[in-house]
């Protein structure tokens, strides 16, 4: 019920894999728990076994492998940063071969509980905090954002469950709706917005995602929108890739994450940035970067924001995980933020006084990674640094 | 099983010196990465840098990138702890002014270097840097033909001082192209040779017009250096064609230069007979040695067809050995070969086991046997007899 649950192409990957190991070098999850089966080598390797585990030899001697909780638990230690695709030499889709595992776990009921608790949390509430989806917007109620709420617009802004919900990453809301006021935007946020349904795909618990997807794409068309701009890297992947592959969803807006937005911007000359005197770093989020293709804009944006932007070891596509990705801090907290502890080590040692990303999720796990040590670089999106250098904020 | 990645701290860093102390477990590419800021660089290192450890290449081949200018690795280690079978931890070392290995109760460094993990296990190695150079060029030049490409290669190993030359034949070139991968334009029938040279920049300048001549004089081109670089930072990555086979067979062997053309034709026609592509990619690790790894397509999903093709790598080796060749390394299914290709190195390692390891404890059944999961070793009768009879069948599958 596992490997019976793959393609030809993903069945002939396992095969394909050279067990060469360059993978295990740069996995998160493997340096801070190094169990080989705890590798992307290691699982390809047992999941190729599973795949022979059929026919007389089978009869015989037993099956080469059996999945156990164990494997199940394996499987979901795991970022799905997609460095492990990165490195392969033979280009093995690594992270969509880990989500159609994940799915085949979640049928056979071995995935861990909190995977049941987050599918469960986004089908009672619709976010993954399992707080009422009414109170979505209240974070511009405490902090005044002038946020926009129309029929009608030319962009929509999908802010986010982290965002919406999370205290120490709203100031990206506020600073994103300052910059899209502050350009003239016609914009608006969705009256009723969903979970993204990110969560769901890349935990492998898929069913109901194709609601999460029809309800949000239904919302967003309902408005006239030509584009949708969010802040979240996690949202972004979802809308753009993950609605018409899983949820077999064919867009009809353009979906841009903002920094996106703000490069168009700096580029045509519409928006001039003051540049902070500091020295800043970037941190890649992974969904963005590596899995979602926008390496440049983010930098581009930030040489007209500082003075001085340095790049960390591992960077661009060979960037190094925060620690949140793939429900990773849902399913093992201490592994998480160990691998958040060891980027911001990397962040730090460039010297700079601010490090910058572009992502909720990574910007939340990097300020928490901050807060556990005496003395840490200042950690904000790069929303905030632009909406800050403008004053709007 | 032994993991050794734990062991994973660059120890020391003598940047007056030259010299590097890393434990075992080190990747070799994080040994590069460390050095990138320095003016020195690792004198040699494997093409599977960004996942092979320091000890595990002490223990195996030791020939890679940089050993055509710099030798064996051991030649470039200066002192090594190791752990003995009896648990001992053991230092090794050579004197700083002759580099002769200094003999511990009998057993001198050189001796361990290449044992397979059969008598010790590399724990730290300090090795001796080589200085940067002022420039580091990357160069690469086609041929039509692969014999010219070859004879390029030898007069380029022999006349200029390279840090790496490597060859790619043009069926290996298709393959990684068939594979989704940028190659040159290569035709099937020649051959590519790229690598890098490094040094002052007056020297390693004269070296690029020599190396244009010797590639014009073997009628080849010099491609431009964007290709160069391309294909320089390509060198971790000859498994790429995997993806044509899915399985791959590599008979890896080393051979003289000379030999080569005749290995690699042999090759193909081993390829032909078993009615598979190969593609091969040859390292010149010295001015007159190459390790040729012939990469043979097959795919172990047809289980009995793949089987008679594992003969393909005895018929490979057997030929190498007539050509002054051997084995890159034994572990188990090479090991028959072993008291051939090497006498000499095969008295000294039985002797060595004996009085290190006369339990038997370090990697039992490699090298000097093979063992099998019941812990019987398989007699070399059974195992020539068992494949040539698959090898006979192969029409069958």
């Amino acid at each position: 019920m596992i490997v019976e649950e793959f393609d030809e192409q993903k069945l002939s990957d396992l095969y394909v894999c050279a067990q060469c190991g360059y993978c295990v070098s740069v996995c998160p999850t493997y340096e801070k728990t190094p169990w080989e089966s705890n590798s992307p080598r290691g699982k390809l390797y047992f999941l190729k076994a599973l795949s022979k585990s059929h026919g007389v030899r089978n009869w015989i001697f037993g099956p080469r492998a059996k999945v156990s909780e164990l494997f199940a638990k394996r499987v979901y230690d795991c970022t799905v940063c997609g460095h492990c695709m990165e490195v392969c030499p033979v280009k093995i889709d690594l992270p969509h071969l880990w989500k159609k595992l994940r799915e085949s776990i979640v049928k056979v009921g071995l995935a861990p509980k909190a995977v049941e608790k987050t599918r469960q949390s986004l089908l009672q509430s619709r976010n993954i905090f399992d707080i009422e989806n009414s109170m979505r917007r209240d974070w511009a109620d405490y902090s005044g954002a002038e946020i926009k709420v129309k029929d009608r617009a030319e962009t929509v802004y999908f802010v986010g469950c982290v965002t919406s919900y999370s205290g120490r990453v709203q100031g990206i809301a506020d600073s994103t709706v300052a910059i899209l006021n502050h350009m003239n935007e016609d914009w608006t946020v969705l009256k009723d917005e969903w979970c993204c349904g990110h969560p769901l795909a890349v935990s492998g618990a898929t069913k109901g995602f194709r609601e999460f997807a029809e309800h949000n794409v239904k919302a967003i068309e309902s408005t006239g929108a030509r584009r949708v701009v969010t802040a979240c890297p996690g949202c972004a992947l979802a809308l753009r890739e993950e609605y018409p592959e899983v949820a077999g969803i064919e867009l009809r807006f353009e979906v841009l994450h903002l920094t996106q937005l703000l490069n168009e911007y700096v580029e045509q000359h519409k928006m001039e940035i003051p540049r902070l005197d500091a020295k800043i770093t970037y941190h890649d989020p992974c969904e963005l970067g590596r899995l979602g293709g926008v390496l440049e804009e983010p930098r581009k944006v930030l040489h007209h924001s500082a003075t001085q932007l340095v790049q960390p070891r591992y960077q661009g596509l060979n960037g190094r995980c925060c620690g949140s990705g793939g429900l990773l801090k849902g399913v093992n907290l201490p592994v998480s933020e160990a691998i958040a502890d060891d980027r911001l080590t990397a962040l730090s040692e460039t010297g700079a006084q601010i490090c910058v990303s572009a992502c909720p999720s990574c910007v939340q796990m990097l300020k928490d990674a901050a807060a556990r040590r005496e003395k840490a670089p200042q950690v904000m999106d790069i929303s905030e640094l632009v909406a800050y250098q403008l004053a709007l904020i | 099983m032994l993991d050794l990645t734990g062991l994973n701290r660059v120890e020391e860093y003598d940047g007056e010196r030259g010299l590097l102390k890393v434990q075992g477990g080190v990747v070799w590419k994080k040994a590069i990465e460390f050095l990138d800021s320095t003016k020195w660089q690792l004198p040699v290192y494997p093409s599977s840098a960004p996942s092979a450890t320091i000890g595990g290449f002490a223990a195996t081949g030791g020939l890679g990138y940089g050993s055509l200018k710099h030798g064996h690795l051991k030649d470039n280690v200066v002192s090594a702890t190791v752990a003995l079978p009896d648990g001992e931890i053991t230092s090794f070392e050579r004197d700083r002014d002759t580099m002769e290995p200094i003999p511990r109760d009998g057993v001198t460094l050189d001796q361990l270097f290449s044992s397979e993990g059969i008598l010790c296990i590399f724990l730290d190695l300090t090795i001796r840097l080589v200085p940067r150079g002022e420039v580091q060029a990357p160069v690469i030049a086609s041929f039509d033909g692969f014999e010219d490409a070859v004879e390029a290669l030898g007069t380029m190993s022999k006349e200029t001082a390279p840090f790496t030359l490597i060859l790619n034949d043009g069926e290996f070139l298709r393959a990684k192209r068939e594979a989704g991968f940028h190659v040159p334009d290569v035709p099937a029938s020649g051959g590519m040779v790229f690598g890098q040279y490094s040094g002052g920049r007056e020297d390693v300048e004269k070296t690029l017009d020599r190396f244009s001549r010797i590639t014009l004089s073997h009628k080849g081109v010099v491609l431009p250096e964007e290709e160069a670089q391309l294909e320089w930072e390509e060198r971790f990555y000859p498994l790429r064609v995997k993806r044509v086979g899915p399985t791959l067979l590599a008979a890896d062997v080393l051979v003289p230069t000379n030999a080569v053309v005749e290995t690699t034709r042999y090759a193909r026609k081993l390829a032909g007979d078993a009615g598979i592509a190969a593609g091969m990619d040859v390292i010149a690790v010295a001015r007159d040695q190459t390790i040729i790894l012939p990469m043979f397509f097959s795919d172990e999903r047809k289980a009995l067809r793949f089987i008679s093709h594992l003969a393909i790598v005895k018929k490979m080796i057997h030929f190498v050995l007539r050509k002054g060749g051997r084995p890159y390394g034994y572990g188990a299914w090479n090991s028959f070969h072993l008291n051939r290709s090497e006498p000499e190195r095969a008295r000294e390692l039985k002797s060595l086991k004996k009085k290190l390891d006369p339990e038997n404890i370090l990697n039992p059944g490699k090298t000097l046997m093979a063992g099998t999961r019941f812990g019987l070793p398989l007699p070399g009768v059974m195992y020539n007899w068992g494949l040539g009879l698959m090898w006979a069948l192969r029409g069958v599958f």
